[in-house]
């Protein structure tokens, strides 16, 4: 037989022997032990999504604190937004167009106008 | 298509019977790679656990389509087996190595457990990487391809480990050659 015949016969060989090693099987104990973790993950994942909301109601009562101390978030809250729908009503309400006075056209002249015409500074 | 991917995305959602039906899918073939990896079985148990552990806190996260889900959980399943034996002190690899190898028995069903036991005593004293890669591609029924991805080397790499594994198995089990098996 050749080399290379006897190379295959070999490999042959120990594919069955590995073949032989039967899988291990699976305890049913770790089994539940993997699906408790899930069960714990899941409930952690719950409280820190609790937690997060808790951060962003203490960050508005912080927020709240430094505009009014010692208030309750709606007092704050009801100043600011008495103050928007006072600046919103006088922005609609204001009456926009102001007037020109009289003597206001006195003071059009034409720049390409000959230069005796006096300007009104007594030049 | 991943056909996990359906799976990892309700696990992500909390959905307890999409991770037992994934555990189902997985464990049997996750625990047999960390069993021949780690000689000590409970220790074998935990990496799994830990690697599991991982999938149920980066579900949520999954983005399907970047990875094929089973290579990602072996990959992991084989770092936590590395992290293990990284702890180990080395002197217990060696005891594993030489624990089994006890005198074959007249019983034919003994003979066989005793031929197991070389075989896997044989594998443990391999290196590691060449252990991983003769696991993957001999049990997880892995390509070359998917392996060498596994084990983030090429396949060029993942040949020969592979090659200097078998190599090394075939020396050591050389007295086994006209045993015969049970199994043929």
């Amino acid at each position: 037989m050749t080399d290379d015949g006897n190379m295959e016969d070999d490999a042959a060989r120990l594919d069955r022997l590995l073949a032989a090693v039967p899988a291990p099987a699976v305890p049913a104990a770790l089994e539940r032990r993997i699906l408790a973790e899930f069960d714990r993950v899941r409930r952690h994942a719950n409280i820190d999504a609790v937690q997060a909301r808790w951060t962003f109601a203490k960050a508005l009562r912080r927020a709240a604190d430094a505009v009014w101390p010692g208030a309750p978030v709606w007092a704050p809250a009801g100043a600011f937004a008495l103050a928007f729908l006072i600046g919103t009503g006088i922005a609609a309400f204001a009456p926009f167009d102001i007037p020109q006075t009289d003597d206001a056209g006195a003071s059009v002249f034409a720049l390409d106008a000959s230069p005796d015409v006096d300007a009104g500074q007594g030049i | 298509m991943d056909p996990d991917a359906d799976l990892v995305l309700r696990v992500g959602r909390g959905d307890r019977a999409a991770a037992a039906e994934l555990m189902a899918r997985h464990l049997p073939k996750m625990l047999a790679l960390a069993r021949r990896m780690l000689p000590d079985p409970s220790e074998a148990d935990d990496a799994v656990q830990d690697a599991f552990i991982q999938l149920w806190t980066h579900a949520a996260r999954w983005e399907p389509g970047r990875a094929k889900f089973g290579t990602w959980l072996y990959r992991v399943t084989l770092n936590k087996c590395y992290d293990r034996l990284r702890r180990r002190p080395t002197g217990r690899l060696e005891e594993a190595a030489e624990v089994a190898d006890p005198a074959p028995g007249p019983d034919a069903g003994l003979q066989n457990a005793a031929l197991t036991v070389q075989i896997e005593a044989a594998l443990a004293a391999l290196p590691e990487r060449q252990r991983a890669a003769i696991q993957l591609c001999h049990y997880q029924g892995c390509g070359n391809i998917e392996a060498a991805e596994i084990l983030g080397i090429s396949v060029e790499a993942l040949e020969s480990l592979l090659a200097r594994g078998r190599r090394t198995l075939r020396g050591r089990l050389e007295h086994l050659k006209d045993e015969g098996l049970e199994h043929d």
